[in-house]
Formats: structure tokens, sequence, C-alpha cells
């Protein structure tokens, strides 16, 4: 009998100690992330200036939302954003890391340096492009100038397209490495000898590329270019520094336009904020869920070939 | 085992307890000046991004004037408004706060953040204002700041410039055609060196001063493109302004890279003799003269704001500005408005009598004080001092300024008067007026059932914009 | 004609690389060479990358004028700091995950992974609520605090499935021994995921370090606590105007490089981390 109690007790003492080790994170994430989420769908409903007490509107929040003409503009601008990175990281990336994994002399330096931008601030990274791409003293306009390719200084951040492209030029810089590193892994996973025997059955790089790495890539590809995505939909540091959502409110994004609302606005706007968070993570999730329904069908489970 | 997981909350909690302590450590600081029980400490909270502010210069002044009130002065930049909004939700307020950079300041003092004044005012100071002192920020008769700082809208260009054009330095354009036809010739003679206007697009308070500016003197709108002879928004008033710059953005007058750049890149490319004209507030007489470098150096000059030809012209816009509530949780009125009111008299002469080159012309709203201070020779000599005027007659505010009040659904004007000046050709500017002024309409009609607003206010009986 | 094509199809790769490498490093030289620049000859622009005079007066004047020196300690606070919780908290979470299961387990699973869909910004003034409520406001430990939770859910995924692949059977044995469950964990699992922990501090750590909305928001108040990334950009809102602009390019240097000089030493487990953990996740 005393064996079973000890052993028992030895149960419990292991759930306790299980419960113990798994507390601080259920505590902090109750903290900041679950508790600040239903505070947020509660404030919501509420118009709040953020301090006398908040005040009851039901569903006003939404209706104003959905006439918000520049909210919708800075969702279709984060879209429009988002496709614009996935056109250009996936196959970037994809493509630097075939040529970083095949036999060329400098892998590792290649790897270092692609993946070195990764580490770095993307607020401050924006700062220096910031710097770069001024218009009357920025280096890349000097460059253009003294080298007769332009007469008059281009206004890169002025204008709403081109401001549009410097921001997709920096969330590339940063985010390529990453990407590289990723597929990187993916592809070393891909035993050897399917591309020894598809060489010397005379399939040409393309080929390979083709019928091999690529299916056999699978879940990874997915998972990679739902990063990606997921990046798209987060940007803020890049769009904050470089046009803080200008000329007028052109190039906002969601989280810009969310933020702004939050701390640079006048009168009561925090519950309006509220409201736009809610349907920025409704968005934010939907894409999501949508993604992995339609590409599951594609790629299927890790096995599939 | 056990003893691990002791362990482990250990630690925790004697981080925890380090965290505590630390931010004990920082509150002794503000009471390290003056140990004497027996005086007062005052805590006062600046907008002000550098600690070497007339303020603060002020502030010391008083301390060292009389021993019984000591007050510490805190600046907080940009983030002035938040920090103020943090410290309002947890009723940590200072005694005295400045009021300024703060979108909505009436809002603060209807949430019964500040305290009224009208005790502390008595009729020998009451004598001594100017009336426009106490109705800005007055709720139902109870005073709750006193506006310290008056600024209104000049011209400003480079005489070098206009020579470089052909064009008199000492005769600056009346007319607005005119100083088009003078922006033209300037940026003809610059070449892409220079450039004939300055327009800072991307700051926020670039349409007060250029276009609402035009518009008040005009005799159109007031400010905001407020109308006061309706009681009601109409931007389209302001529509033959907008155009105007736009047609000078379009024809390439404007110095490029404005759009994302603001009004500090503007006044340092003026000074490096790269823009001939542009427009910004009175008080950078003394910013030029005084605080950036080089404005010692350019020949620059300061003359009155053009109106178009054949306009009748109103007086020059009055902004008052800033001033100082007193905290209703403050435990010291009286003595916070002892010091408020020494900082109303002295603030402008104040640096002057710290370091004798920094001397500024002076527009308060004590006549005294600008009488005493614009007489002197060192005032007079100064750059630019020349286009300024030297007394409150000549310029008239506003009793209310209604877009102070409101909370916009929808894009503010700061968000699309960029956009309608940029875009000229692909945004239709009519509609875009129209949406905007029902944006701030609908705004206004809701502050009105909130009772932030009185009707009265806003269509004053016989109001004209030439006799106000 | 066989070599000609894989003669011109490697030069092709090699072109390729180095102009994509040429583009990843060109901002960072450009910083770096710039923020060595006199004020008055970054601000004039040119075209000239490398500077005609060297000038360190910018560092100078960032360090001791501009409050560098705050900035600096309160980025390796926060980092440091924030890298301890994340190993301490995070391996414990990811062994529970790893080698348990509970009922709710796949619902708290699933729950971590979607947290990684909300935008940092929806959350932001609610976290601004509780760390008042808790009076963290103004102290540093709110963002350490933060920093720490929002890296946690990725983290905590990477640090899981890595301990998922060491083989039970050394559990078992342990457990023959009379190895308690926390036992086992720390004399055992933690040793062996060395090489995971490796990679969740740098990562812990470059996020911490070079992370800006939530200390933006969170110091807006306490100038003292305000890290790099967040004093660098503030310069730029300051009234100073653009004499401000070749102190926040020293600044801007001094915040990248010491993680750009800790990255090139620790690349390995940054590389390795990543592809292991993802593979397997």
């Amino acid at each position: 009998m005393n064996k079973a109690v000890t052993s028992r007790n030895r149960k419990r003492a292991q759930h306790i100690q299980m419960f113990l080790m798994l507390l601080p994170m259920l505590v902090l994430f109750f903290l900041f992330c679950a508790y600040p989420l239903i505070e947020s769908v509660y404030l919501s409903f509420m118009k709040y200036n953020g301090f006398t007490d908040p005040v009851y509107i039901g569903l006003d929040n939404y209706f104003r939302m959905f006439r918000d003409g520049s909210w919708w503009n800075a969702v279709l601008n984060t879209f429009q954003l988002t496709v614009m990175a996935y056109v250009i990281q996936i196959p970037l990336s994809l493509l630097l890391a075939v040529l970083v994994n095949s036999k060329i002399k400098g892998q590792n330096f290649f790897r270092t340096i692609i993946f070195l931008p990764n580490v770095t601030s993307t607020a401050i990274i924006g700062i220096i492009f910031f710097f770069m791409f001024s218009s009357y003293n920025g280096i890349v306009n000097g460059i253009l100038i003294n080298t007769g390719l332009i007469n008059r200084p281009v206004e890169w951040l002025g204008n709403v397209f081109s401001a549009k492209v410097i921001i997709i030029l920096l969330n590339t810089w940063s985010q390529v490495g990453y990407l590289m590193i990723l597929f990187l892994a993916a592809i070393q996973k891909i035993p050897a000898e399917l591309y020894e025997s598809a060489t010397l059955d005379g399939a040409s790089k393309w080929q390979q590329f083709k019928n091999i790495t690529f299916p056999m890539l699978g879940q990874m590809f997915q998972v990679i270019s739902m990063m990606c995505i997921l990046n798209g939909f987060q940007l803020f540091d890049s769009v904050k520094v470089l046009t803080g959502g200008g000329p007028g409110n052109r190039t906002s994004v969601m989280a810009l336009y969310i933020y702004d609302y939050f701390f640079n606005s006048t009168g009561a706007q925090q519950g309006y904020a509220s409201a736009v968070s809610v349907c920025a993570t409704f968005i934010t999730a939907a894409v999501g869920a949508i993604y992995f329904l339609l590409t599951s069908k594609k790629f299927g489970s890790d096995e599939g070939r | 085992m056990k003893k691990r997981i002791a362990l482990l909350l250990a630690l925790s909690m004697s981080l925890g307890l380090t965290a505590c302590g630390g931010e004990e450590k920082s509150e002794p600081e503000s009471k390290k000046n003056g140990e004497s029980a027996d005086k007062i400490e005052l805590t006062m909270w600046a907008r002000a991004s550098s600690a070497e502010n007339n303020q603060t210069i002020t502030m010391d002044e008083f301390n060292e004037s009389q021993d019984k009130i000591h007050v510490t002065v805190e600046c907080y930049g940009d983030n002035y408004e938040e920090v103020l909004k943090l410290a309002s939700q947890s009723k940590e307020l200072p005694d005295i706060f400045e009021i300024s950079g703060l979108g909505n300041p009436l809002s603060y003092m209807e949430a019964g953040l500040a305290a009224p004044m009208n005790d502390y005012i008595t009729e020998d100071l009451e004598a001594e204002f100017n009336p426009s002192a106490f109705t800005k920020y007055n709720i139902d008769g109870q005073v709750y700041a006193i506006p310290h700082m008056t600024r209104y809208i000049r011209a400003y260009y480079n005489r070098d410039l206009f020579e470089k054009a052909g064009l008199n330095p000492d005769e600056f354009p009346a007319t607005l055609e005119e100083m088009y036809d003078a922006a033209k010739a300037i940026t003809e003679a610059g070449d892409g060196e220079f450039y004939g206007f300055g327009l800072p697009i991307k700051t926020g308070s670039t349409w007060e001063r250029n276009v609402d500016d035009i518009a008040i003197l005009s005799g159109l709108t007031g400010p905001y493109g407020f109308d006061f002879t309706t009681g009601q928004f109409d931007f389209a008033k302001q529509k033959p302004i907008i155009e105007y710059f736009a047609k000078m953005y379009k024809e390439g007058l404007v110095m490029p890279g404005a759009e994302s750049l603001d009004i500090e890149v503007i006044r340092a490319n003026f000074i490096a003799n790269k823009i001939g004209i542009y427009f910004d507030g009175s008080w950078m007489v003394n910013g030029y003269n005084n605080e950036i470098e080089g404005g010692d150096v350019t020949n620059w000059d300061v003359a009155a704001v053009p109106v178009f030809e054949g306009t009748e012209r109103a007086k020059d816009y009055l902004m008052l500005e800033s001033g100082h509530c007193i905290a209703s949780t403050s435990e010291h009125p009286a003595e916070a408005f002892e010091a408020i009111n020494y900082l109303l008299h002295n603030v402008y002469s104040a640096p002057a009598r710290k370091d004798a080159s920094m001397v500024a012309p002076s527009l308060s709203l004590l006549d005294s004080v600008n009488e005493e201070i614009n007489a002197k020779e060192e005032v007079k000599a100064l750059k630019g001092s020349v286009g300024l005027t030297t007394g409150t007659e000549e310029l008239s505010s506003f009793v209310v300024t209604p877009h102070t009040m409101l909370t916009l659904e929808g894009d503010d004007r700061d968000t699309v008067y960029p956009l309608l000046i940029i875009n000229s050709e692909e945004v239709d500017i009519d509609a875009e007026l129209s949406k905007l002024s029902e944006t701030y309409n609908s705004a206004l009609s809701n502050a009105l059932d909130e009772g932030l607003l009185e009707e009265a206010d806003l269509k004053p009986e016989g109001f004209d914009y030439y006799t106000r | 004609m066989r070599k000609n094509k894989v003669t011109a199809g490697r030069l092709g790769s090699y072109v390729v690389l180095i102009l994509v490498a040429v583009f990843c490093a060109f901002p960072l030289i450009y910083a770096f060479f710039g923020s060595f620049k006199s004020s008055v000859e970054f601000l004039n622009g040119g075209s000239n990358i490398l500077p005609e005079v060297w000038d360190f007066s910018s560092y100078t004047k960032a360090w001791e004028e501009a409050n560098f020196a705050q900035y600096t300690i309160n980025s390796l606070v926060i980092s440091g700091v924030t890298v301890v919780l994340t190993l301490v908290v995070g391996s414990m979470a990811a062994y529970v995950l790893a080698r348990t299961t509970f009922r709710a387990k796949p619902a708290l699973v699933a729950v971590l992974g979607l947290v990684m869909f909300i935008p940092n910004v929806v959350l932001i003034f609610p976290i601004f609520n509780m760390c008042q409520r808790l009076h963290l406001m103004g102290n540093i430990w709110s963002i350490i605090i933060t920093q720490t939770a929002s890296g946690l859910p990725f983290l905590v995924m990477l640090m899981q499935s890595y301990m998922v692949s060491i083989s039970k059977e050394i559990d078992e044995a342990a457990e023959m021994d009379g190895c308690s469950f926390f036992r086992k964990f720390y004399l055992i699992i933690l040793p062996l995921s060395k090489p995971i922990l490796a990679t969740v501090a740098l990562f812990a750590f470059k996020n911490a370090w070079n992370s800006y909305l939530l200390p933006l928001a969170l110091s807006l108040s306490k100038p003292e606590i305000q890290p790099l990334t967040v004093g660098v950009i503030a310069l730029k809102d300051m009234g100073e105007g653009i004499s401000a602009w070749n102190i926040m390019i020293a600044g801007s240097v001094l915040s990248i490089f010491p993680m750009v000089i800790v990255y090139l030493f620790m690349n390995r487990y940054f590389v390795e981390g990543l592809t292991a953990g993802s593979v397997k996740g």
C-alpha cells in the first residue's frame, strides 16, 4: 500500500511541478495578450478619450468604421504592399537559397551578408533610408545627378507611388535574408541523390528545380509564405519612419492608422481606435485562415511528394 | 527540486522589489533644491524641447527673487500631450501645466483637471491685460488659463535672392499676384540652386500659417475655414487660396522635397539662401536672430503677408497661444498663480536679462511690457523687427476657435489639404472641400448638442471680419 | 557546349549574389561612413560615400548632449533581462508542452499560434492600461516584461519543437533513477537543449534590441527609460530640425553595429537555430 501512496503522491508532485513551470508563461500571456484583447473588444463599444470615463455607444464605432474611406484606403494599402512584397521577396529569396546552396565559392560569405540586414532594427534602417532618399541632399539623388541620369532631384518620398516602392524596398532589404535561410533549411533536407540521378538523366537546372526542389519544399513553402504575408500585414516601423503615412494619409497602413488614432488624434477616439483594431485583427486572421485553406490542398502534408 | 522552485520564486521576487525601489529613487531629485522645510515646492510641466527655454529661465529668476516658493520645470518636447494624458489618467498631475501643443485644450478644463483662477485675478491685474487674455480659456465665466504667447504671421524673404532676381528688396510684393511673379523670377534666376517659395506641406500648421492667414486678411473665413457670418465651416471659401499655392507647386516654384519634410527644414534652407520667400510666425524674428545658426549672417527681412489684388485688407490674425493651468489636484493654487503671474510679466525679457545677446521683440498681452521692451534700441535694431507690429491694436483675435472643440469622424484638414496641393490635377477640389466642410460641420453640431459650444459664440451679432 | 552553359550559369549566379550582397551592405556602409562626416558635409549631400574629413564630433555630441549614454544603457538592460526572462520562463513552458499531454493542450498550442496573427499595435493601448494597473508605468520593467511576453509564443514553439525531438528514452532512464519532473528538465533536457537555447537567447536579444513600437508607446512619459531605437528616432521630431541629422546617423550606427558584431561572431547560432527549429516545427 505504501508503494501506491508514494506513486500517487509522486504523480501529484509531478503535476504540481508541471503546472508551476507552465504558470509564468500563462500569466504573462494572460496579462499581456488575452486580457488586452478582451479589453480592446470592450472598448470598441465605447466612446473614450483616454482620461474621462468611457461611455457606452453600442455599435456606433463599427458603423462609422464602415463609412470611413480613409480606413479602407489603409486596408487597401496594406494588401497592396503585402502583395508587392510577396511577389518580390518569395521568388527572390527562393532563388538566392538555390544559388547559395549550389556549389559556388563563398557560400558562407554570401549567406552571412544576405542575412545581416535581418539583425538590424527596421525603424533605424528606416531613418537611414530616409536620409538616403531625401530629396535635396540624399545620396541616391546625389549619385543619380552626378552620373547624369536625372536633372532635377526626384522626390522619392513625396510621391505616393515611389514612397510605396521605397517601403517595399526597405521591407525586402530586411526580410529577404530571413526568408532565404528558411528556404535554405528546407532545400538542404532534400536528398542529394535525387539531384544526382536527375543530372544523369540529362535534366537541366530549371527542370530539376521545377520537378524536385519546388515540390519537395512542400509545407515549408506554405509556412514561409505565411510568414512573409504576416510580416506585410504588420508593417509599421518602416511606414511610420519613412512617410508617417503621408502625403496626407495616402501611404497609411492598418497598423499605422490604428496607432495614429490611439496616440495622435484629438478628442474621444480611443473607442473608435479599438473598433478599428478589432477589424484589423479579423482581417489578418481571415487572410491567414484563407491562405492556409487554399494552400493546404495544394501542399497537403509534409510527406506529400 | 523544491529548493529550485523556491530559488526561482525568490529570484523573481527580488527582481520585483528592485523594480519598486528603482522608481522611488528618482523622486527625491526634484526635492534636492530648496531643502528648507518652509519652501513650497511646485512642479511645472512645459512643452519646450530644450532645457534652456524661456519658461525655465523665467522660473529660475522667480525662484531666486523670493524665498517662499520654488518651482521646478520639466520639459517634455513633442510627446507633451501624451505625457499629460497619462498623468491625468493616473491623477499624477504637476501643480502647473502648460497648455501648448494640445489638440483640445478646453477638454482638459472640461474634464475638471484645471482649477479656476478667478479668485486670484485682482482688478488691477485685469486692467493690465488686453481683454482677450481672459476670454480664450473661459468656460462659463471661469478663467482657467491666460495665454502668454501671441503670434501672427509674416512673410520672410531673402534680400540677396531678391536682388539676384532683379527685384527691389525694399519693396516686398503687396499682392499675391505680384508675389507669384516674384517667386517665378527667383526660381528662374536660381536654376535649381534656389527656389522662389517654401511650403512645408508635411507640417500641419502650414495651413494655418499660409492659407488661413490670407483668408482672414481677406475677410473670407476665420481660422480653419470657420465662417463666423454663417456659424458653419465653409472650406470652399478658401478655394482660391489653395489653388494659388497649387499653381505655384505645379510650376515648380516651390522648393522640392517639401512634401516629406517639415518647417524646420524650410527654415534651415531659408537661412542657407535656398528659399526666396516663405511664411512663418512673428516669433521667428527671435529665432533667427538668436537661436538658429547662420541667422545673423543671411540677409533676410520681414514683410506683411499680401492678399489678392483688389481685396480689402483686414486686421492681422492674432493667435493667442499657450498659457498655464493650475491643476485641480494642486495643494497650493494661490502660490501656483503667483508663479504664473510672474511668468506672464517676465517671460519675454528674461532671456535678455540672462544673456544680453538674446534680445527679442515682445508682443505679450500686457501692453505695458510691450512698450517697455519694444522701445529699446537693441530691439529696434534687430533684423526683421522693422516688419513687425509693435502693439496689439493692429491685430485681432477671435473669441472662439471652434475647431479645437471637435471630435472629427473622418479626415481632418491637415490630411486633405496636402493632397489638394500635390495632386491638384487628379483631385476634385470642390468635392473634397465640400466633404471636408461636411465632416467638420457634423462634428460641430455634435459639439453644440453636447454643450461644448454656444451658438451665440459661433455667429456673433453683427460680426464683420473687418471690424472685429 | 555543355561547359559554356555551366560557366554562364555559374557566372550568372555570382552576379546575382554579388548584386544582392552589395544591396544588403550598402545602407550599412553608407551609414557607417556618413556618421564620420562633418555636419555640413553630411547635410550638403552629394554622391560621396567616404567623408572628406573624418569627424568624430557627431558621436561625442550624441553621447554627451543627446543622452545616448542613457539610451545605450537602457537598451542593454532591456535586452539582457528580456533574454534571461525568456530563457527561464520559456524553457520551462516549452518543456511542459513537449513532454506532457493534458486536455487543454491542443487548444493552448493553437491559441499560442494564433496570437502571432494579432498586429502588435492592436494591443498597445490595452497593454498601456495594464501597465498602469500594475503600477509599472514609466518603469523600465514595463518594457522588459511586455517585450518578453510578445516574444514568447514564437520562441516557446521553437524550443518546444526542439525538445520534442530529444529522445524520450533519456527521460525514461532518468525517471527510473528517481528523477522528478523538474529535475529531468533541469539536469537532462536543459543541457541537451543548449544549441536551441543559444539561438533563442540571440533572437530574444535581437528582437528586444531592435524593438521600436512597444518601447515607443511605453516610454513616452519617461525619456530616461527609452532604448536606442526610440531615442534615435525621437531626434527627428524634436525641434532641433535638420541640425540633428548627423547626430541621428551616429546614433543609428551606435544602435545597429553592436548587433551586427554579435551576429558576425555568432552567425552559426542564428542560422542553425532557425533552420533546426523551423524545419521540425
